[in-house]
């Protein structure tokens, strides 16, 4: 295994920071510098168009220096840095603090000053193999031969496409007793299939995901045969029959419910605002007994894409037990967040790029395993549908209300998959209701780091989720 | 930074490349409550960078083509570098022949509104005192919100001459109102103005803590069934993305569309019993990213399809105009009055959780956070259950209101009926 590297940019320009972070300190009792090298690479092969090229959202290089002007705090994102420039730099952190003083803004929440306990930190995530070794040619090679492959799965596909895309990225955070150095690589799959009937169109597609290197593409090539069965099964797909049915819900399903469902509840920036029932639930059953859940960067717990070394506000990640045995525990948080609650951080502050603020967000979130086999629990059904193919979700932290989508829902009667489909699936209903109605959980847990998520809808970020199946009582539409 | 780029670009005899210069500013601030919780300010530039490589594969020409991002702090060994792997690679990319658009140097547009009149904290500042000003409800009150006012400086070259930019401001965010009382509720919304609108973003308030006060009074979520459902504002807009993104050249060429020029697209013509579809491409920025001058141009005429919509490169693949990419359209309104709408039996979703209208399939559908429900005789409002329905069938029977609704992505009909929609409800 190899290390992932370390930004000789970064390494070049710790200096000159240290200095601006000199001269801010100057000016403030507390300021802190965040810098960030992120090289992201996409590579598509589809069966009318290729693409390869750095990916302009994910590949960045900049820097937000954050200021405590002692009742507040502000920031400044830049990614022009040099001596003749350091002056500039304080002059514009200044104008921004200003901001306070703008028409309108009548009042300015009171904080006190981030804690800055001592830490000096440089770690690299591994990984096998690195694309550049691999190289452009041979992954664009590959990939056309997966992409050719889903094409041969059967005459009703009118496309197809086989993408990979990593990002390895370098953080460095300064403040006046932090030097921390991380190095991460992550690496992302796909297999879409695409198929037609009459005017409709109709696809799936399969996500694919590691801590690491492109080693991930030996993994791809399984996905096809799932991914092509269910774009066809799709055409024939009936529209759902509204109603509360008990389900089994697939690794991908069970991440969604983790993540949209129950996760965003447990961000404490929402708690700080009023905006999370989660709140006045913590020691309360919030879900069946058997029931235990988990967000966490740490690399002990489930290395996935969200894992990392330390927060974008400069706190070491940990593996946060959310609910155990379906009693709510605690829920996650940043670094201000929790110092407004009383509570210690988590490493959840992330921020979409160096150019945004921090907020609190999930990272890797899961359920645990239980002791079940999935054709127990589809054997256990008189009457239900299987749910697949994870489609999107939207949170609810105020009132628990689910709202999800899946592509699939396959039919089971008397214990057996009868064949039929329906779709699309709409999943609604109240959090604690779906996670207390759970009554089974397969002995396996499968994560799957291949999206992104947002905070309302923007400030998208690497996540990774999963679990077990689970069995639960779910309302459909 | 540019001559730079184009000086390691001539070095290496890359012949055909494309620029993207964007220098951006904000001005951003993050409120709970009145209070002002955070401020942010951004100041950067990024060129993106696509180098483009010709080649014969089995006998075709092809043209492949790698991108690469090129911030200030790049060194010129790292541009060089960056310049090679991705000329390397565009010459793995096999994909069909085009040409670069041709142009020549132009002077900067600056994109004209009251935001251009003004610094990013001046208008920061109007915008949070038309934030706050309907912000003095009994029962409802601002929860939570973020504005941020964006500057962007854009510039647009290429080897075939073009030399183009423009200077465009936009003001956007989102806010959170709260209803304690009988029920703790909460509602989202975000907004997008090309303009210093001040008073919509008001009325935007104004509603928004309006419509909170009803969900925290509705009980139960509607019965399952079929009913006429009645969008409005954002949730009436999004129905259309499915036509824009049919009428994408991408789309068609690799045949997630089966539009083609002078074809009905509104089902079966003998099976339109509702309002035909005349939508029009709207410019939002005087270029697109390939240079290519954007102005309005027809998408769909009385249910017909007129207009592509595509960049350089698919456009040639398609042997149609290049025309750019347009984020906005627009829709002609209907007859119908707004207020009879809703008199109608049937239910107004005025807030979901998030709604879907997915471009390949023609699904749409959300989970209801506030509806009221029209029995002819009562109008109560209901939160809960989803509504799931399909444009092919929806798109037989619209009804479009008489009055308009103006935002970053649509303008057109404020309020839109889609009928025998499924509801999954008590």
């Amino acid at each position: 295994m190899k290390k992932a590297e370390s930004s000789q940019y970064l390494q070049s320009v710790k200096p000159l920071l240290k200095e601006l972070l000199g001269r801010v300190l100057d000016v403030y009792p507390y300021a802190s510098i965040l810098a960030v090298d992120c090289q992201a690479v996409r590579y598509q092969v589809s069966s009318m168009v290729t693409a390869m090229g750095e990916d302009n959202l994910l590949t960045n290089r900049g820097f937000v220096v954050k200021v405590y002007d002692g009742a507040a705090y502000g920031e400044y994102s830049f990614n022009e840095i040099s001596e003749e420039k350091l002056d500039d730099i304080v002059a514009h952190l200044q104008r921004v603090v200003a901001l306070r003083e703008c028409e309108g803004v009548e009042s300015f929440s009171q904080y006190r000053m981030l804690a800055d306990e001592p830490c000096v930190f440089a770690e690299s995530t591994e990984y096998e193999t690195g694309a550049e070794e691999l190289g452009d040619e041979e992954i664009l090679r590959r990939l056309t031969a997966l992409k050719e492959r889903c094409m041969a799965y059967d005459e009703r596909v009118i496309n197809c496409a086989a993408g990979l895309n990593y990002q390895k990225y370098s953080k460095l955070f300064l403040s006046p007793h932090r030097d921390m150095e991380q190095n991460v690589m992550w690496t992302n799959g796909a297999v879409q299939i695409v198929v037609q009937k009459d005017s409709q169109v109709k696809y799936s597609y399969e996500g694919f995901s590691n801590l690491g290197g492109v080693e991930l593409m030996e993994k791809m090539e399984d996905g096809i045969a799932r991914v092509g069965k269910n774009a066809i099964d799709l055409l024939d797909a009936e529209p759902m029959i509204p109603g509360e049915y008990d389900c089994i819900c697939t690794p991908p399903v069970t991440g969604m419910i983790a993540h949209e469902a129950f996760g965003h509840g447990v961000e404490m920036d929402m708690f700080v605002k009023d905006r999370a029932l989660a709140r006045s639930c913590v020691g309360e059953y919030v879900a069946a007994p058997m029931l235990t859940m988990h967000d966490g960067a740490s690399l002990g717990g489930r290395p996935e894409t969200a894992s990392y070394f330390f927060d974008d506000e400069g706190v070491l990640s940990t593996d946060t037990v959310i609910i155990r045995d379906g009693i709510l525990q605690t829920g996650i948080s940043d670094a201000q967040s929790a110092m407004h609650l009383g509570t210690r951080p988590t490493g959840n502050g992330r921020r979409e790029s160096y150019m945004r603020k921090a907020y609190t967000r999930m990272t890797n979130t899961w359920f645990e395993a239980g002791q079940d086999k999935v054709e127990d629990m589809v054997a256990s059904i008189d009457y239900g549908f299987l749910l697949d193919d994870a489609a999107s979700g939207m949170e609810d932290p105020k009132n628990w209300g689910i709202q999800m989508m899946v592509n699939i829902a396959r039919e089971i009667k008397d214990g057996k998959l009868t064949g039929r489909i329906y779709s699309p699936v709409v999943l609604t209903g109240y959090v604690p209701d779906l996670l207390k109605s759970i009554t089974m959980m397969s002995d396996e847990v499968k994560l799957c780091g291949s999206g992104y998520c947002g905070k309302g809808y923007k400030e998208w970020v690497k996540v990774s989720d999963g679990g077990p199946y689970i069995k639960a009582r779910i309302r459909l539409g | 930074m540019t001559e730079e780029i184009v000086s390691v670009l001539e070095e290496q005899q890359i012949g055909d490349y494309q620029l993207l210069d964007v220098q951006k500013e904000t001005a951003e601030l993050f409120f709970i409550k009145k209070n002002l919780d955070m401020r942010r300010a951004e100041n950067v530039r990024t060129c993106q960078v696509t180098v483009f490589r010709d080649f014969e594969k089995d006998g075709q020409l092809c043209r492949g083509e790698s991108a690469f991002v090129v911030e200030p702090s790049a060194t010129k060994e790292e541009i060089s570098e960056k310049c090679r792997r991705a000329y390397l690679a565009a010459g793995f990319v096999a994909n069909p022949h085009y040409e670069l658009y041709a142009g020549t140097r132009e002077e900067t547009v600056l994109v004209e509104s009251a935001l251009a009149q003004m610094s990013a904290e001046e208008a920061a500042g109007a915008m949070t005192k038309a934030l706050f000003a309907a912000d003095d409800q009994e029962k409802s009150f601002l929860n939570s919100a973020e504005l941020f006012v964006e500057k962007k400086d854009v510039r647009i070259r290429n080897s075939r001459g073009v030399d183009v930019g423009y200077v465009k401001y936009h003001v956007s965010g989102e806010l959170v109102a709260q209803c304690r009382e009988p029920q703790d509720v909460e509602t989202f919304e975000s907004f997008s103005y090309e303009d210093l609108n001040t008073d919509a973003l008001t009325d935007l308030v104004r509603q928004t803590l309006t419509m909170t006060e009803d969900r925290a009074v509705a009980q139960a979520a509607p019965a399952t069934g079929t009913y006429d459902v009645l969008l409005s504002d954002e949730y009436a807009a999004t129905i259309f993305d499915f036509y824009r993104a049919r009428g994408g050249g991408d789309s068609i060429y690799q045949h997630y569309s089966d539009y083609k020029v002078g074809d009905f697209v509104q089902g079966k013509p003998e099976e339109v019993t509702g309002e035909l579809l005349c939508l029009e491409y709207v410019p939002v920025v005087p270029f697109s990213d390939d240079g290519v001058p954007m102005k309005a141009l027809s998408c769909i005429s009385k249910g017909i399809f007129e207009n592509i919509q595509a960049n350089v490169r698919y456009a040639q693949y398609l042997n149609v105009p290049a025309t750019g990419w347009y984020r906005k359209l627009s829709c002609a309104p209907g007859t119908a009055a707004f207020e009879e709408m809703k008199r109608q039996p049937g239910l107004y979703v005025v807030n979901f959780s998030d709604f879907q209208m997915d471009e390949w399939s023609g699904h749409f559908g959300g989970e209801i956070r506030l509806a009221y429900l029209n029995d002819g005789e009562t109008v109560t409002p209901v939160t809960g259950g989803s509504i799931n329905g399909s444009i092919f069938d929806a798109q037989k029977c619209f009804v479009f209101s008489k009055e308009t609704q103006d935002s970053s992505k649509f303008r057109g009909p404020k309020a839109i009926l889609l009928k025998n929609v499924s509801v999954a409800g008590r």
